[in-house]
């Protein structure tokens, strides 16, 4: 009969494990909010550092930061909702007509397609009522409210950096202090390349929008240019935002022009996922293509759009940790002893000789 | 202006460091856990001591001249 024996430790530690399991579900939003404010911490820090050392008070210099951050984004912002709004009101009032044209255009493609009558059976009062307006409010003010919580603690965060510090290296052993700063050098690297890279591909993406809607003619071109360089950041449904948009507004002037602009903005859409977006990461977080491509699918599956969002920095702290763990084994020991100790048995005598002349020749050296 | 900082031990091994947060601004002379001189960098060429926690307490040479960091101990093993 077996009989299997299990100590109150290993009962506490697993006890301890669900719990922390069971927390970690519960507390989601709120990790990732911090995660989120840590992320912009370590993108933020080195001008902090800077203005402090050029002599300004560092609550002033963060606040100064954060002042130009929020006001840039509350500008962009002004300037693509009104426009959204603009497009959205047309399109409602235009939707019949432009379904016309379209089924009109399918026709002579020999694919018949009842839209006109379709567009006209939309129920706009039903997805415009009070209770989805009250929807979308709660929605809107849950992020609102996250953007805010986000912003307080980065300021808090790069306020407290010095407070942070002493908390982090008061664990560490005496001695073993450049290791850690080596340590947290390498993941700001990696975590800064992050932001930098992704202010890089929507920069890309904010030129190449806007110079292909203007050269094909669609109205709000910048709003557009600055809707693609927002949701760049979601590499899933980021890209599918950035071509629609775009191609409905387009549609709106004429079929041909928003097949050119779908087309033209699909090829881009192409070239950022299998060109610019694995080779700008590659390089600042130090990441293979491939991995940047499976980290993004593991992050998407297993939290959606925010772990598609983390899943890129996520990956190049798990490989710095690789790394430093990978420094730490160290390199193999060199085999010691005397040659034939280091030689099977079995080995020809010739091998052993040319092995003895190789030590030889090395000990001269 | 930029911190000084760096890593050190005693003869008897014990590691240390000054300038980094939770530790002296400066370095000290004596080690705190057996009262052994402490040693910031190499008596002969003051190359600092290495970064690695594994190398700096195996290390006993200087890997830039060669010298030992503890001559006196040295002499007092070849006597």
């Amino acid at each position: 009969m077996i009989r299997i024996e299990i100590s109150y430790r290993a009962i506490l530690i697993l006890a301890l494990m669900l719990i922390s399991l069971w927390a970690l579900t519960k507390l989601w939003p709120i990790i990732l909010l911090i995660l989120t404010a840590f992320i912009f911490h370590t993108a933020l820090l080195p001008y902090v550092e800077w203005m402090v050392r050029k002599g300004l008070p560092r609550t002033l210099s963060v606040l100064l930061i954060l002042l130009v951050i929020v006001g840039v984004l509350a500008g962009l912002s002004a300037l693509v909702v009104p426009a959204m709004v603009d497009e959205f009101t047309n399109l409602k009032s235009d939707l019949p007509d432009d379904a016309r044209d379209l089924q009109n255009l399918l026709d002579d493609f020999g694919i018949h397609v009842e839209l006109e009558q379709r567009a006209r059976d939309i129920d706009w009062d039903h997805l415009i009522s009070g209770s989805a307006a009250v929807d979308y409010g709660q929605r809107a003010l849950t992020i609102l409210l996250g953007i805010i919580t986000v912003v307080v603690l980065t300021a808090y965060l790069l306020v407290d950096t010095p407070r942070l510090s002493r908390f982090v290296y008061q664990f560490v052993p005496p001695g073993r202090e450049p290791e850690m700063e080596h340590f947290l050098t390498a993941m700001n690297r990696v975590v800064g390349g992050y932001i930098r890279g992704q202010v890089v591909t929507s920069a890309c993406i904010f030129v190449y929008t806007l110079i292909v809607l203007l050269a094909v003619g669609v109205p709000n071109a910048v709003a557009f240019a600055v809707l693609a360089a927002f949701v760049d950041i979601i590499p899933l449904i980021g890209a599918t935002i950035a071509v629609v948009f775009p191609t409905v507004a387009a549609f709106r002037e004429s079929p041909t022009q928003a097949i050119i602009v779908l087309a033209l903005l699909m090829a881009y859409q192409q070239f950022e996922d299998r060109v610019l977006t694995p080779r700008v990461y590659g390089q600042t977080l130090n990441l293979p293509p491939l991995v940047v491509l499976v980290a993004v699918l593991i992050g998407g599956r297993l939290l959606g759009i925010a772990g598609a969002l983390l899943a890129m920095p996520a990956a190049a702290v798990a490989r710095v940790g690789f790394d430093y763990w990978m420094e730490r084994r160290g390199p193999a020991a060199p085999p010691t002893g005397p040659v034939e100790e280091l030689l099977a048995p079995d080995e020809p005598a010739m091998e052993k000789e040319a092995v003895r002349g190789r030590r030889t020749r090395r000990r001269k050296v | 202006m930029a911190v000084e900082r760096g890593v050190g031990k005693c003869e008897q091994n014990h590691a240390g460091s000054f300038g980094y947060p939770t530790r002296p601004e400066t370095p000290y002379d004596f080690c705190p856990q057996c009262g052994n001189p402490m040693v910031w960098s190499c008596p002969n060429c003051e190359s600092p001591l290495p970064d690695d926690p594994g190398e700096l307490v195996s290390a006993r040479f200087c890997r830039n001249c060669g010298s030992s960091y503890f001559p006196q101990e040295e002499g007092e093993t070849q006597s």
